[in-house]
């Protein structure tokens, strides 16, 4: 899939690259925001702003990495950055409202994210995008640049401890 | 099969459809394992809640109309930040040609207004450039 885009940046064909890594990753990146903003609406702020950046720095790609991987680097460096930025300002707030995004989701919705919250980060990284990624163990590895085998242990344990916590 | 194999089969078995033998291998285990059953429904239970609550959203119909939009804008702001750069090299590129072009006929003349002209163009884009990143400065 990525092969395409390298051909066109090599190229230097860098509009049309930048259209198809929109549209083989666009939603793939969206999700990955979601999974770490924990907010559909701020993940599709932060998903523009890495596409941004993607368009900024497309005629620097050097070809060392694959297009997707060096796409979701980016895509989890910014998530970090916005992510710092926010508990930044949480932090030096005074006034401690609660999040909007809360208000709307349903008790079962909440229990669960509770439930993934008690799990290691990485376990709950890998749970929560290999369903939001539709069960793609291939996804999750190249989204979160592990093996595939080390995403399907992180599975499991992920699994195993969730039966636990859910019971 | 053992319980621990059992287990690891039926988690695989969730992240892709196993084949028919292991399952055949994992069902008669289970027909003789109330701990392993209880682990199989407990992992299906967290299967199908997980599935359910985790549904993959969907970018936003004005998602891309949007990315445009501060792509455009991007572009203009990097085309009118490099154009002081531009319009000093074409400057520059058009007064040297006119000295090659003037300078058999009045050399005196053409090296004091090069000269003349090198330094006020010098000074003048210090200003602006000064003039520019204090706005800037205010600005944030």
């Amino acid at each position: 899939m990525s092969d395409d885009v390298r051909q066109l940046l090599q190229k230097r064909r860098y509009s049309a690259a930048f259209e198809r890594l929109l549209e083989l990753y666009g939603k793939k990146v969206f999700r990955m925001a979601v999974m770490m903003m924990h907010d559909a609406g701020r993940a599709e702020e932060v998903t523009q702003d890495i596409f941004l950046k993607l368009w900024q720095v497309l005629p620097a790609y050097d070809g060392r990495a694959s297009p997707s991987t060096w796409l979701y680097t980016i895509a989890r460096n910014t998530c970090l950055t916005v992510l710092r930025a926010e508990s930044y300002r949480k932090a030096s707030s005074l006034s401690h409202a609660p999040e909007p995004a809360v208000a709307d989701k349903g008790s079962l919705r909440i229990e669960l994210e509770q439930c993934l919250s008690r799990l290691p980060e990485t376990q709950r990284e890998v749970i929560t995008l290999f369903y939001l990624e539709e069960r793609s163990i291939e996804d999750v590895a190249q989204m979160l640049d592990i093996p595939e085998g080390t995403v399907k242990s992180h599975l499991h344990r992920a699994r195993r401890a969730l039966g636990e916590i859910m019971e | 099969m053992d319980c621990r194999s059992v287990e690891e089969a039926i988690l695989d078995s969730l992240e892709n459809a196993g084949t028919t033998s292991v399952q055949r291998e994992i069902d008669v285990h289970l027909a003789n394992c109330p701990a392993c059953t209880t682990f199989a429904a407990r992992q299906q239970r967290v299967d199908a809640q997980l599935s359910r609550l985790l549904v993959p959203p969907e970018l936003s119909s004005g998602f891309r109309k949007a990315l445009r939009k501060r792509i455009r804008r991007e572009a203009m702001q990097l085309w009118a930040d490099s154009l002081p750069e531009k319009v000093h090299f074409l400057s520059c590129g058009f007064a040297t040609l006119m000295c090659a072009v003037l300078m058999p006929f009045h050399p005196a003349a053409v090296l004091s207004a090069g000269t003349a002209a090198t330094l006020v163009t010098y000074l003048l884009m210090t200003a602006v450039r000064n003039f520019f990143e204090s706005a800037e400065e205010s600005g944030q």
